[in-house]
C-alpha cells in the first residue's frame, strides 16, 4: 500500500478507536445529572432558548448539571438518531427538545426519562396525552394583546396582510387564533404564503400592497429572513408587527410575543424543580409563557412617523436596531 | 453497558432498512436507466403524506404501501411524461414535480400530522425489525426478479446503449418512465414506512433524502459496484455514519464536517481496492 493509503486507514483506525474508547471508558460521573439538548434547527429564536436555558440552569444548580447539545438541522432522520441516541444512552437522564419535530420525535421513543419542552405553539396536535413524562413551555401568544396593540399603534388599519409559511405547524396554529383576534377588532385580514427564503422579498412587497399592516406570526421561515422582512417593509412604508421580541430589533415595528431567552429559562426552571426537587413531570404540566412582552422599535416609529400614546409608551420598552444597541 | 450498546445500534439499523427503498430506487433512475432523477425527494414526501393521512382517517396501515406505491408511480409518470413528451430537461422535471407535490402533500396531510396513537404496521406483536426485514426483503427480490426479466434487461440496455433499445424496435420514451415508476414507487414506500415509524408526518420530512440516498448509494458501490445486498448495506452504512458523529459527541456545529470527512475516508477506501486490483 501507498503512504497515503496507510495514512487513510490510520485516520479510519483513530475516530474508530475515539468511539470505542467513549464506548468503554466509564466516563459517567456519578454525582452529576446530564441532561441531553436536542435542537431542531439552528435558526436565531431556537439558539436563544438553549442558550438562555443552559445558562439558567447553570445557575440554579451550581454548575451540577452537565449538558450534551445535538442538532437535527432540520433533517428529519437525523433528529430521529439523535433521539434514538439520546434514549439509548444511560447517562442522560433528562432530554431537553427544542421546537416541534424534535418533541414528536423524543417523545415517540422515549416513554421514561422526562422530557422537557419549548418553542412549541401547538402541544394539542401532537398526541401527548399517552406521555406522562412530558412538561415544559409553548411559545403561545396572546393574540387578542396583539391585535389590540395593532389597533392602538395604526387606528387607521382597516386590512391586515398575515404573512407566514404554510409548511410550519406552529405559524398555522398561531395564524388560526390571529385571524379571530384580528376580527374581533374589525381587521380584515388576508393570508400570503411562502415557501422559501427566496420568495420572500417578493411577498413582502405584495403584502404591502394588500394591507396597511404586516403580521408575522412566530415562523421559522420568516424570522429567520427578519432583516430582509423589516427592510422590504420598510421600503414600502408599511408596518410591519412580528410575534417574537428579537424580530423588533432587526428592524419590525413592534412585538407582543415571547422573549425566546426567557422561555428557555422559564424551561430550565421547571427542570430544576422536576430533577432537583423531585415533582413529577406530570404535575409540572405545559404552560404557556410567563412574561410576553410588548416591545417598540423608536427607529421605525420615526421612520414611519407614527406617534406613540403615552398609555402605550408607558408599558411598552422602546428599542433601536441591533446595530444602535450595541453602542 | 452491551443493553446500551444495541439499543443505540437497533434505530440505526431500523432507519437504515428504512433508507434501502430509497437507495434502491435511486439505483434504478441513475445506474439502470441512467437519468438523474430529482423526483425523489417529492416521491419520499409523497408517500410519507398519503400514509400519514390515509392512517389518520382509518384505513389500514399495511393497505397505505401499496397506495404509497402508486402514489409514488404516478409521480414517476408525470416527470417521465414531462421529459419524454413535453421535452423538458431531466434534472428540471424532478424539480418540477417535487415542487407541485409539496403543495399536494400539504394539501392532504397538512404541515404535520401526528399519527401517534393510531395504529401503524409497527405496532404488533412482532418487532419492528422483523416487519421491515421481510418488507426489505419482498421489495429486493422482486427488485431483482424484475431486473432479469426481459423487461429488466430492456431497462438496462436502455441506460448503457439507448441505440440497442431502438434497434429492437422498442419504445425508449415508454421504458424511460417506466423505470421512474418504479424507481419512485420504491421511494415512496420509504417514505409512507418512515412516518409510520416515527409516528408523524412532517412536510419537512423529506428534506435531505436525496443526499442520504445517493451517499447510500455511493457507499453500496464502494462494497460492490453491481446490484446486490449492497445497497441495503450502503443504506445502513450512512445511518452509522451520522450515528458515529453524535456518539463522538463534539459540538453539533461540526456534526456536519465530520460526516462529510467520514464519506471521504470511506470513498477512499474503494480507490485502495481498486489499486490492489491492479497490482
Amino acid at each position: 500500500m501507498s503512504p497515503k493509503n496507510v495514512t487513510i486507514l490510520v485516520c479510519l483506525i483513530v475516530v474508530l478507536g475515539v468511539f470505542l474508547y467513549k464506548k468503554i471508558s466509564p466516563e459517567k460521573n456519578v454525582e452529576k445529572i446530564t441532561v441531553g439538548i436536542i435542537q431542531t434547527a439552528s435558526h436565531p429564536a431556537l439558539d436563544q432558548v438553549r442558550q438562555g436555558f443552559i445558562t439558567e440552569l447553570e445557575r440554579l444548580s451550581n454548575n451540577e448539571i452537565d449538558f450534551v447539545v445535538q442538532n437535527g438541522e432540520g433533517i428529519l432522520s437525523q433528529i430521529q438518531s439523535i433521539a434514538a441516541n439520546f434514549h439509548a444512552h444511560k447517562k442522560i437522564d433528562a432530554i431537553f427538545a427544542i421546537a416541534t419535530p424534535a418533541v414528536q420525535a423524543i417523545t415517540r421513543m422515549e416513554k421514561r426519562k422526562p422530557i422537557f419542552i419549548a418553542a412549541v405553539s401547538d402541544p394539542e396536535s401532537l398526541g401527548l396525552t399517552q406521555n406522562t413524562n412530558v412538561c415544559g413551555t409553548t411559545d403561545r401568544i396572546d393574540t387578542d394583546a396583539q391585535s389590540s396593540l395593532i389597533k392602538e399603534l395604526i387606528p387607521h388599519a382597516r386590512r391586515a396582510t398575515i404573512l407566514y409559511n404554510p409548511g410550519e405547524n406552529n405559524s398555522v396554529a398561531m395564524v388560526k387564533k390571529m385571524r379571530v383576534s384580528l376580527e374581533k377588532q374589525g381587521i380584515e385580514s388576508t393570508l400570503l404564503g411562502v415557501n422559501l427564503e427566496s420568495e420572500i422579498a417578493m411577498a413582502v412587497n405584495a403584502a404591502s400592497r394588500k394591507g396597511d399592516v404586516i403580521l408575522i406570526p412566530a415562523d421559522n421561515l420568516l424570522v429567520g429572513a427578519m432583516p430582509l422582512v423589516a427592510n422590504q417593509a420598510l421600503k414600502n412604508e408599511c408596518p410591519l408587527i412580528v410575534s417574537d421580541i428579537p424580530s423588533v430589533t432587526k428592524g419590525a415595528l413592534a412585538a407582543k410575543g415571547a422573549d425566546y431567552g426567557e422561555l428557555g429559562k422559564e424551561t430550565a426552571l421547571l427542570v430544576y424543580k422536576v430533577l432537583i426537587e423531585g415533582e413529577s413531570p406530570e404535575s409540572v404540566g405545559i404552560n404557556d409563557p410567563l412574561n410576553t412582552k410588548t416591545v417598540v422599535n423608536q427607529k421605525i416609529v420615526e421612520a414611519l412617523q407614527i406617534s406613540v400614546s403615552e398609555k402605550l409608551a408607558k408599558k411598552s420598552q422602546l428599542v433601536g436596531n441591533e446595530v444602535c444597541d450595541e453602542s | 453497558m452491551n443493553h446500551e450498546l444495541v439499543n443505540i445500534l437497533y434505530p440505526i439499523l431500523l432507519q437504515g432498512l428504512i433508507y434501502s427503498f430509497v437507495v434502491m430506487g435511486i439505483y434504478i433512475s441513475s445506474q439502470v436507466i441512467q437519468f438523474d432523477d430529482l423526483t425523489t425527494e417529492g416521491s419520499f414526501g409523497l408517500g410519507g403524506a398519503l400514509s400519514g393521512a390515509l392512517i389518520s382517517i382509518g384505513i389500514s396501515s399495511w393497505l397505505t404501501l401499496p397506495l404509497s406505491m402508486i402514489g409514488g408511480a404516478l409521480a414517476g409518470l408525470i416527470t417521465g411524461l414531462l421529459h419524454t413528451k413535453m421535452k423538458l430537461n431531466n434534472l428540471i422535471c424532478g424539480l418540477i414535480v417535487t415542487t407541485a407535490l409539496f403543495s399536494l402533500c400539504l394539501k392532504g396531510a397538512g404541515s404535520n400530522l401526528s399519527i401517534h396513537e393510531k395504529s401503524t404496521i409497527f405496532i404488533s406483536h412482532y418487532p419492528s425489525i422483523l416487519i421491515l426485514v421481510l418488507l426489505v426483503g419482498i421489495a429486493f427480490w422482486s427488485l431483482k426478479f424484475v431486473l432479469r426479466s426481459e423487461m429488466g434487461l430492456l431497462l438496462r440496455a436502455l441506460g448503457s446503449n439507448p441505440q440497442m433499445l431502438m434497434n429492437l424496435g422498442k419504445s425508449i420514451d415508454w421504458y424511460k418512465i417506466l423505470g421512474l415508476m418504479i424507481a419512485n414507487s420504491f421511494i415512496a414506500v420509504g417514505g409512507s414506512l418512515f412516518v409510520q415509524l416515527n409516528g408523524y408526518f412532517s412536510i419537512l420530512g423529506n428534506i435531505g433524502t436525496l443526499v442520504i440516498g445517493l451517499t447510500g448509494l455511493i457507499l453500496a458501490q464502494i462494497i460492490k459496484p453491481v446490484f446486490g445486498i449492497a445497497l441495503i448495506i450502503g443504506a445502513v452504512f450512512y445511518q452509522a455514519i451520522f450515528a458515529l458523529t453524535i456518539e463522538l459527541g463534539l459540538d453539533p456545529i461540526w456534526n456536519n464536517l465530520i460526516k462529510a470527512v467520514l464519506i471521504v475516508l470511506l470513498i477512499q477506501l474503494k480507490n485502495i481496492k481498486k489499486q490492489k486490483v491492479l497490482c
